[in-house]
């Protein structure tokens, strides 16, 4: 539905207008028409009620004419003396000064209902109307009056004109029930009698009068006058009367549209057989001749109790129908009035909800457009804590917003700055990002396509795609897989995919990066190649490095068996034990003793060097002092001999942890070079100190010949002599500084010789050691 | 004098010993090998074996262990006298397997002299 609020606010306010008014005006206009109906119903019963009474007093009329008339001396006087033609001249004379105008009948019978003097008809006389039931009644000293029918017989009697009066042909009506003749030729008379008695009190006769209601309108128009005041509508009566014989009507104030009484025409069926039929009341809405009336229909009955007639009485039900219409068009005007106000009063409160909204929809349309700005609502109901709450929301927004686009700025920088094309895909295998190198390579266009297709130039999904395993594992998935090109050149491409997950951390795609490795892979495939070479070259070294220790074992062995006979001899000759020797000849043996002497060391050294590798060392926590004393204590002898005075400057607490055996040897070997290379007289000293937290120092220095500078690397060379003199005069092996930098380079340390700083000649050995072992 | 068997099988070396120690008056007897060894031991009953290590067949520390284990030679005193001279050698000869002196070759006269002394006991 495209319809806007403020649409849906009037639509909804005039429904429900609307539906109020219609549920108010359906409930008014039935309690209207209820109650109309109701009250001129009940209105019409009573009307027919007094129209009975006014018929009553008509007929109570026509009896005090006939009782008054009776008093007559000319009548009465007449009668009791039996004088029937002064009573018959006298009746006549009466008559017509006095009652031609106000009743239609007046006879008197002697005391057996025998006629004696008709005032209308003087020559008819003699006949009986014993048969009469009023007669009858009068005749027993009573004045009776009723509603009578007279035949056409009985009428012509009374007066010809009479029965002309009554004669009716029925008009045909429609509705009305069919009866079998078409007309009528008795007529329904006010009938009224009484007795007249003589002077002694005997009944003498019966005067009886009456008036024809046929054809005459009096009546009708009475009752109408008295009840409906003669109020018209619309050029016709609003009360109608009319008086039925049987089912015509006689009398009435009902005009047909030709605007002549209605009489002659027929009462409808069901009123017929309702009241004719039936003898009850008939109250309801009908239709008369030619208009709508609520109407009230009663039975009219003669002294006998027959019903002989019907008393009708209608109202027009136009002036009540149209008042209905007055309501409903003042109510619809209302309605109207209601639609409009309802629209104003709509369209004030869809604004003062709308314009806040709007402001709120042209907030939300701003942060769409990515501007934070809040919006401006300061209402106090659920709009403003809306407005308050949307501007919460846009200040969280845009700090999400801002970092949101830094985090994006920055994996996008990250992105670009890799070397190798990197892209994300969808989960449909599109490329949904690459970076510059990617777009490079493979064009700007590749955004939408498939990434086998751009990167492999398939038509399918690669078998080995990386992708089939992310959504495995969902893990990082590192493939390299092998592609010729169109020449037919291999290449190969490592691909590492990495899942992307939404929010949900459902995978929602995945970004891959392709680096081509061909280079990296041949150069892996060289250098697996040159690895085993190497291993095969290192295993051999060993294998020859082990034959190699063993050989000089052995050999050292081997040469130390000639030494001991060499040795011997030359010293048995030496001391005479094998005859005279000349002092020249004392002097070769000498020279022989010191060579087997130094070859002797030399077999040792080298046999030390050799085997140091291979030797199990123990490592445990020792005092760098002690270590220092044992080797001083191998010099005690040699000591004296050169006078060197020995300084040992080491401190108890210099603990480190170390192979004492082999940093003995360290000392021995240092010592002997220093006490070798010092002349009598000069000194030697070892120092020791904590150089940091975890290092210690140790010098030993000497005042000897000293190093040249540029010996200060060579001397720890292995067989280096810094020249050949000095083997002669010191009988050094040349390994002794091998072995040990050797061992000092096993305990992790350091060690390098300079000049003595402190004297003109003399070199200081440092050496730093880690006080842990590892 | 007392009587001393050396046993090297380098005759160089079993000459030499010999001489050394004749000149100081000892009485020698010599073998090349272990069999001997043990054969001349049973013979002579020396008062001290200086023994060689590296022998073919039966080595020197074999040949003690025989000695050693024959109640009547077990007290003869046993000085090794080794072409095997690594420092760690001469200890496990001395003060693990407990033989009375190690002598490393090529020994000087002296030295020999003064550790046959000392484990005769004079």
């Amino acid at each position: 539905m495209e319809t806007s609020i403020s649409k849906r606010f009037a639509f909804a306010f005039l429904v429900i207008t609307f539906t109020s008014f219609f549920i108010a005006g359906g409930m008014g206009v039935y309690l209207f028409n209820n109650m109309v109906q109701t009250t001129i119903q009940n209105e019409i019963g009573h009307d027919l009620d007094a129209a009975d009474v006014i018929f009553q007093t008509q007929l109570t009329n026509t009896e005090e004419i006939v009782k008054y008339s009776s008093g007559y001396s000319r009548i009465r006087d007449n009668l009791i003396n039996n004088d029937s033609a002064a009573l018959r001249q006298g009746l006549f004379d009466i008559y017509n000064e006095r009652f031609n105008d106000t009743i239609d009948i007046l006879t008197v019978t002697d005391k057996h209902g025998v006629v004696i003097a008709r005032a209308r008809n003087p020559a008819v006389f003699g006949d009986s109307v014993i048969d009469n039931s009023l007669i009858q009644q009068a005749l027993t000293g009573e004045t009776i009056s009723s509603t009578e029918i007279m035949t056409r017989g009985g009428l012509l009697k009374e007066s010809e004109l009479l029965a002309v009066q009554a004669y009716m042909e029925f008009t045909p009506t429609p509705k009305a029930k069919p009866r079998p003749d078409t007309n009528s030729t008795s007529g329904m008379v006010l009938m009224a009698a009484t007795p007249i008695f003589d002077y002694e009190g005997n009944l003498a006769g019966v005067l009886y009068g009456a008036n024809l209601i046929n054809r005459d309108f009096a009546i009708v128009d009475i009752i109408k006058d008295a009840l409906f005041k003669n109020v018209e509508y619309d050029g016709r009566d609003v009360g109608t009367v009319t008086i039925f014989q049987e089912d015509f009507r006689i009398s009435t104030n009902v005009f047909t549209d030709s605007g002549e009484r209605a009489i002659t025409t027929r009462v409808s069926q069901e009123v017929n057989e309702a009241v004719l039929e039936r003898g009850e009341s008939w109250n309801s809405r009908a239709f008369v001749v030619n208009a709508w009336y609520v109407t009230a229909y009663k039975p009219i009955r003669n002294f006998d109790g027959d019903i002989i007639g019907i008393m009708y009485v209608g109202i027009l039900e136009q002036p009540y129908i149209d008042a209905g219409y007055k309501i409903l068009w003042a109510y619809l005007g209302f309605l109207f009035l209601g639609f409009v106000s309802s629209m104003f009063i709509a369209r004030y409160f869809t604004k003062s909800i709308i314009s806040p909204i709007k402001k709120l929809i042209e907030g939300t349309e701003a942060i769409a457009k990515g501007e934070f700005k809040g919006i401006d609502v300061i209402t106090h109901d659920e709009i403003g804590e809306l407005a308050n709450a949307f501007n919460d929301m846009d200040a969280k927004l845009q700090n999400t917003m801002a970092d949101l686009i830094s985090s994006r700025n920055e994996i996008e920088a990250i992105f670009e700055s890799i070397s190798d094309v990197a892209s994300a895909q969808d989960m449909d295998m599109k490329i949904t990002f690459a970076n510059r190198l990617a777009k490079d390579m493979y064009g700007d266009d590749i955004i939408g396509q498939f990434c086998y297709n751009v990167y492999e130039g398939k038509s399918e999904v690669c078998d080995d795609c990386p992708a089939t395993s992310l959504l495995e594992t969902g893990g990082v998935v590192r493939t390299i897989h092998s592609k010729y090109d169109n020449e037919g050149v291999q290449s190969h491409i490592e691909t590492t995919g990495s899942p992307l997950k939404d929010e949900q951390g459902n995978i929602s795609g995945m970004v891959m990066i392709r680096r081509d490795v061909t280079e990296q892979k041949t150069l892996e495939n060289e250098l697996r190649v040159s690895y085993v070479n190497l291993e095969t070259a290192y295993e051999e070294l060993k294998q020859l490095d082990k034959m190699k220790s063993e050989l000089v074992a052995n050999i050292s062995h081997e040469i130390r068996t000639p030494l001991t006979s060499i040795r011997g001899y030359t010293e048995l000759m030496l001391d005479g034990t094998l005859g005279q020797t000349t002092n020249q000849q004392l002097k070769g043996m000498k020279v022989v003793l010191r060579n087997v002497d130094r070859l002797t060391r030399m077999i040792s050294n080298v046999l030390d060097l050799s085997k140091f590798d291979q030797q199990e060392r123990v490592v445990k926590e020792v005092g760098l002092k002690e270590i220092i004393k044992h080797a001083v204590d191998d010099f005690e002898n040699e000591i004296p001999y050169k006078s060197i005075g020995i300084t040992v400057d080491v401190s108890d607490n210099l603990i480190l942890e170390c192979d004492a055996d082999a940093l003995e040897q360290v000392f021995i070997n240092l010592l002997g070079n220093a006490i070798k290379f010092t002349d009598k007289g000069g000194s030697v000293s070892i120092q020791a100190y904590y150089e940091d937290e975890h290092h210690i120092h140790i010098e030993v220095i000497d005042t000897g010949v000293g190093i040249p500078e540029d010996k200060f690397e060579l001397v720890f060379d292995r067989f280096y002599q810094i020249d050949a003199s000095s083997t002669r005069k010191y009988g050094g092996t040349g390994l002794g500084l091998a072995i040990t930098k050797k061992i000092v380079e096993w305990h992790k340390g350091t060690i390098w010789v300079r000049n003595n700083p402190n004297g003109s000649s003399g070199s200081v050995f440092h050496i730093i050691l880690p006080r842990k072992h590892n | 004098m007392a009587k001393i068997l050396v046993v090297d099988d380098e005759p160089d070396t079993v000459d030499l010993v010999k001489l050394v120690l004749e000149t100081e008056g000892y009485q020698t007897s010599v073998a090349y090998n272990g069999e001997e060894a043990l054969e001349m031991i049973k013979i002579d009953k020396p008062d001290l074996v200086l023994l060689d290590i590296m022998m073919p067949k039966m080595d020197g520390w074999a040949i003690r262990k025989k000695i050693i284990d024959n109640e009547e030679t077990r007290d003869i005193p046993i000085v090794m006298l080794t072409a095997k001279a690594q420092p760690i050698d001469k200890m496990i000869g001395l003060h693990v397997i407990g033989v009375t002196d190690y002598i490393t070759k090529p020994f000087g006269r002296q030295e020999l002299i003064d550790s046959v002394k000392k484990a005769i006991g004079e």
